[in-house]
Formats: C-alpha cells, sequence, structure tokens
C-alpha cells in the first residue's frame, strides 16, 4: 500500500517528466482582472501539460479562486485568454471538470445517482431512472471507489464521501484539463490521504491535466509537479522546495517547518 | 354524518361553479407540485411571494389603460421578475433585499393607483382568490400553462437541478446560467399570474411551497420526491375545496390550511422514520 512510500520516494514525481505529455498543454494567457480600479489579478501566465498536477497555492484574497473561474470562464476576465494545444489542433474551449470546495444549496432530495445525472444527462430524471444511464454512473462511482454510495441520499454523505462524487461528476467524461478548489478542507486524514492517491491514478491514467488549490502544504509538497505562488500576479513559480525557499514565499508565510 | 354522505356522493359537484373549480385545482395542483421542489431547492420561495404582490402593479397598469388585467400583470411581472434576475446578476445586493425593495415598490406603486378615489374594494377578490369567478376561458389558459410547464420540465429539468447544485460545475459542463435562470424565472411568473385571480395574492407561496416542502421530508429521491409532491398538492386541493365548500370558506386559505397541516403530518413520518 501506498502508507509505505515515504514522503521522500513520493517527491520524487517531479522528477517523472517522462510522464508528462509535451504535447498538449493548456496555457493561461495574460490574464487580467479588474472589478474598476480594483486589481484582482494581473499579468498571470502559465501553463499546465498534461499528466501534471499543477498546485495555486497564495495567502487569502490572492485571487486563488477569481483565477480558477476566469480558466472556467465563470468570470469574464478583463483581458486575457486560456487555450489549449493538443498534438495537432490549437483550440479555444477546452473541457474542463470543476470539483468545487463544497455544495452551496441544500441537495435534500437528491440521491448521488440524481446528483450526477443532472450533469451528464438529458433524460428528465424527474421522471424516470433510466438503466442505462444507472450503470454507466455506477462503473464510474467503481472506478472512483464509491460505488456502494450511489442510491444514498447528497444531504447523507460524509465530507470526503461528498468530494468523491463531486471527482466523479468531474470526470464524467474525463476532462482535458481539471480544476479542484481547496477540496482538502472539511475532509479528515485518512480522507484526504485516499482522494489524493485517486488523483494521482486518474492523473497517470488518463493523462490529463490538474490544476488546484490547495492550503495544506504536506500534501502540496508530496503529490505537486509544479507550485505557483499568487498573490494577484504570479510571485513564483517552480517545484515546491523552489518556492518554498524563496524570499516571496517567506515573506507571505514566514518560515514554516515542513 | 350527513354531510359525510353529501360530500360521498358528489353533491358538492352538481354545481357548476365547483366542477369549475375541481378541475381549475387539480390543473393547478400538478402544475405547484411540479415547480415547488425546484423553488425550495434554489430557495425562491420568497420570489414567487414577489411576483405575487407586482401583480398588484400589472392590475392598476391594465386598468389604467384598459387593457385585460391577466394580459398587464402578465407583461409587467414577467418584467418584473427579469428585472429582479437582472439585479440579482450584479452581485450588488443580497437577494432578500432585493425582493424586499422589488416587492413593496411594486405592491406599494399598485395598491396606490389602485385605491384611488376608493376603489380598492373591487380588487380585494385578488388577496385571497375567488373561485366563483372561475371561467372556461381561465381553465383553458391554466391547461395551456400545465402544457408548458411540462415541456420545459421534460426538457430542461436537468439544467435546471444542475445549476441550482452548483453553477460552476454545470457551467464547466456547458449550461448556460442566465440562459436557463430566465426561462424558470418566466415560467414561475407566468404561473404566479394565471393562478392569482384563484388562489389569492397572499397565499400564492404557500401553496408552491407547501406540498414540496411534506414531499420532501418523506421522499428518498427526486423522482419520490416529484411524484409525493404533486400527490399532496392533489390531495390538499381536494380536501381543501371540499371544505371549503361545506365550511363557507374562502377556497385558497382553506387549500393552504389543509396543505399545511398534510406538512406537519408529513414532518412526524419524517421523525419516525429517523428514529427507526
Amino acid at each position: 500500500m501506498d502508507t509505505n512510500t515515504n514522503n521522500i520516494s513520493v517527491s520524487t514525481s517531479n522528477g517523472n517528466d517522462s510522464h508528462i505529455c509535451n504535447f498538449c498543454c493548456t496555457r493561461i494567457t495574460d490574464i487580467n482582472l479588474r472589478y474598476g480600479s480594483n486589481v484582482i489579478l494581473e499579468n498571470i501566465n502559465f501553463h499546465v501539460h498534461c499528466g501534471e498536477l499543477l498546485t495555486i497555492i497564495g495567502p487569502n484574497g490572492a485571487g486563488k479562486t477569481s483565477l480558477l473561474k476566469c480558466i472556467l470562464n465563470e468570470i469574464n476576465s478583463t483581458s486575457g485568454h486560456v487555450s489549449f494545444k493538443s498534438k495537432h489542433t490549437l483550440k479555444d474551449k477546452l473541457t474542463i471538470g470543476y470539483v468545487p470546495q463544497r455544495l452551496s444549496i441544500n441537495t435534500s432530495s437528491c440521491s448521488v445517482f440524481d446528483f450526477i445525472a443532472t450533469y451528464i444527462s438529458k433524460a428528465p430524471i424527474f421522471l424516470y431512472k433510466s438503466s442505462k444511464l444507472y450503470s454507466r454512473i455506477y462503473s464510474h462511482l467503481e472506478e472512483i471507489g464509491s460505488a456502494h454510495l450511489i442510491n444514498k441520499k447528497m444531504s447523507d454523505l460524509s465530507g470526503g464521501e461528498l468530494q468523491r462524487v463531486l471527482l466523479t461528476v468531474a470526470t464524467m467524461p474525463y476532462p482535458e484539463l481539471l480544476i479542484l478548489d481547496e477540496f482538502s478542507s472539511g475532509i479528515d486524514l485518512q480522507g484526504k490521504e485516499t482522494f489524493f492517491n485517486l488523483l494521482m491514478d486518474i492523473k497517470s491514467k488518463q493523462d490529463i491535466a490538474i490544476i488546484m488549490v490547495c492550503h495544506d502544504f504536506n500534501y502540496v509538497k508530496k503529490y505537486s509537479d509544479r507550485v505557483i505562488l499568487l498573490n494577484k500576479t504570479i510571485l513564483k513559480e517552480g517545484s515546491f522546495n523552489e518556492v518554498s525557499n524563496s524570499s516571496e514565499f517567506k515573506s507571505i508565510f514566514g518560515s514554516l517547518s515542513i | 354524518m350527513d354531510i359525510l354522505i353529501s360530500i360521498l356522493s358528489c353533491k358538492w359537484l352538481s354545481y357548476t361553479f365547483m366542477q369549475y373549480a375541481l378541475l381549475t385545482v387539480t390543473l393547478l395542483s400538478i402544475i405547484f407540485g411540479l415547480l415547488g421542489s425546484l423553488i425550495i431547492d434554489k430557495r425562491m420561495a420568497f420570489f414567487a411571494d414577489a411576483y405575487g404582490h407586482s401583480t398588484f402593479t400589472g392590475l392598476a397598469i391594465g386598468a389604467l389603460l384598459g387593457i385585460s388585467p391577466t394580459l398587464s400583470m402578465l407583461i409587467f411581472t414577467i418584467f418584473f421578475a427579469l428585472g429582479i434576475n437582472y439585479i440579482k446578476s450584479k452581485n450588488i445586493l443580497s437577494s432578500d433585499t432585493i425582493i424586499g425593495v422589488f416587492a413593496s415598490f411594486a405592491s406599494a406603486l399598485g395598491l396606490c393607483l389602485l385605491s384611488r378615489e376608493g376603489g380598492f374594494s373591487k380588487y380585494s377578490s385578488f388577496l385571497v382568490g375567488d373561485i366563483l369567478t372561475i371561467q372556461p376561458s381561465n381553465i383553458l389558459s391554466i391547461l395551456l400553462c400545465l402544457i408548458v410547464v411540462i415541456a420545459v420540465w421534460l426538457s430542461c429539468f436537468n439544467k435546471f437541478l444542475a445549476l441550482s447544485c452548483n453553477r460552476s460545475i454545470a457551467q464547466s459542463k456547458g449550461i448556460k446560467y442566465y440562459f436557463y435562470e430566465n426561462i424558470f424565472t418566466v415560467l414561475v411568473a407566468c404561473v404566479v399570474v394565471l393562478s392569482i385571480k384563484i388562489v389569492g395574492i397572499l397565499l400564492i407561496s404557500a401553496l408552491i411551497i407547501l406540498p414540496a416542502a411534506s414531499s420532501k421530508n418523506i421522499a428518498r429521491n427526486i423522482r419520490e420526491a416529484h411524484l409525493f409532491s404533486v400527490l399532496i398538492a392533489l390531495l390538499s386541493g381536494l380536501i381543501g375545496l371540499i371544505l371549503s365548500f361545506y365550511l363557507k370558506t374562502a377556497s385558497g386559505p382553506s387549500i393552504a390550511l389543509t396543505s399545511s397541516l398534510l406538512f406537519f403530518l408529513s414532518l412526524c413520518v419524517r421523525k419516525n422514520n429517523k428514529n427507526t
């Protein structure tokens, strides 16, 4: 089991560059976001390859969520754009899977099946339960290790179970880019470990690019291929060690003992 | 005993106005049962109320311009509802404040216009509704409304629910937020306007919310939630209507009262389920 692998051997995932496909690339170019005279994001330029996990860290109010929403096209950035280059083509529209921090609304009458089906199917779920759809969702939940949850009510799920259901929605079908927003809050230690192992599995098997926001530096160090330190603009980019040893990191977070 | 026999032998149905009322209440119950659960999920209970209040202004404008009150209410309420959506999208105020401001404005304006020269009593039936005024043309328009609601539900329900559960996930799956939000809003506004004459401005949101809230207490998934919600709405409609006939009470409040009682009953069922 993975519990035997210690920090050091896993953090060599930085050296696994051979796994990263250098053809596909999601490129975020010159993103600027202002509300009036209030600068939220300035000159954001970065890229992420498929099979790569990029973590965005930064203090509160650094614009992390705003940046994710710009990539998701939920907020229109003042300037700049997001593009995706596959082996042969360059396109502006990429398929994105999004795992939010939490659900804002009371989904009291939804079962897990209902919840997933609303996002991936057109068949009116208030009327009937398509058995084809059910087995499709069941087998995908199985991949995420959560098939037993399919008939549970959404309101009865624990934090970790909810995150796995949200991950299932985001990966049906597997997107080109997966975005996770501060998902580790509200999950217990073991849940986090399981979730990251799942993520690593998806990353390597499906070869997709992952951008996540995470506050838990132990996990950032252990699993990220690359780290971006954001505070309205990109202050530092590189491996976690490079970033955490930089003066920019220390001036924001102090000297953490990790 | 006599009353029971009279109820069971459907004596109350020998009056034409009661036949119309039964037909209307049945159609409206299905509409309310379907709409209710999503209105609760979207936390729009007070929006429905606000739309109801805005019909005062629509009514007044219709009276001033001399056009059909239903038409003027429909047009005004749709604009009103879309206006609220627009302001909401600007994220300047919290939605309860927006509703408070808009609903007060619209009802105050409407009441001022309607009460000029002491003429408001003419319109008091709009407050609690009046089933005696139902005409076949009303039934036809409500039937049309039901067909539209079902059509929209069949084609858009998943998207409505997806957006109300989490907007960002829905948008990442390519579901257009404003488009579906506006469709839903216009639909609710139309339902409110068409049913206001029958159930009244004061109780419209109660009738939409109560059956769905009761069904949420006992349903285990979306299909059950819809089924129970429609059944509870139909049941309370029927019981409320019969009660109003024999007790000589206004029908809208009688239905709402039955609906509330069923809600408390469902709450007990839920408690029992949790205990076992």
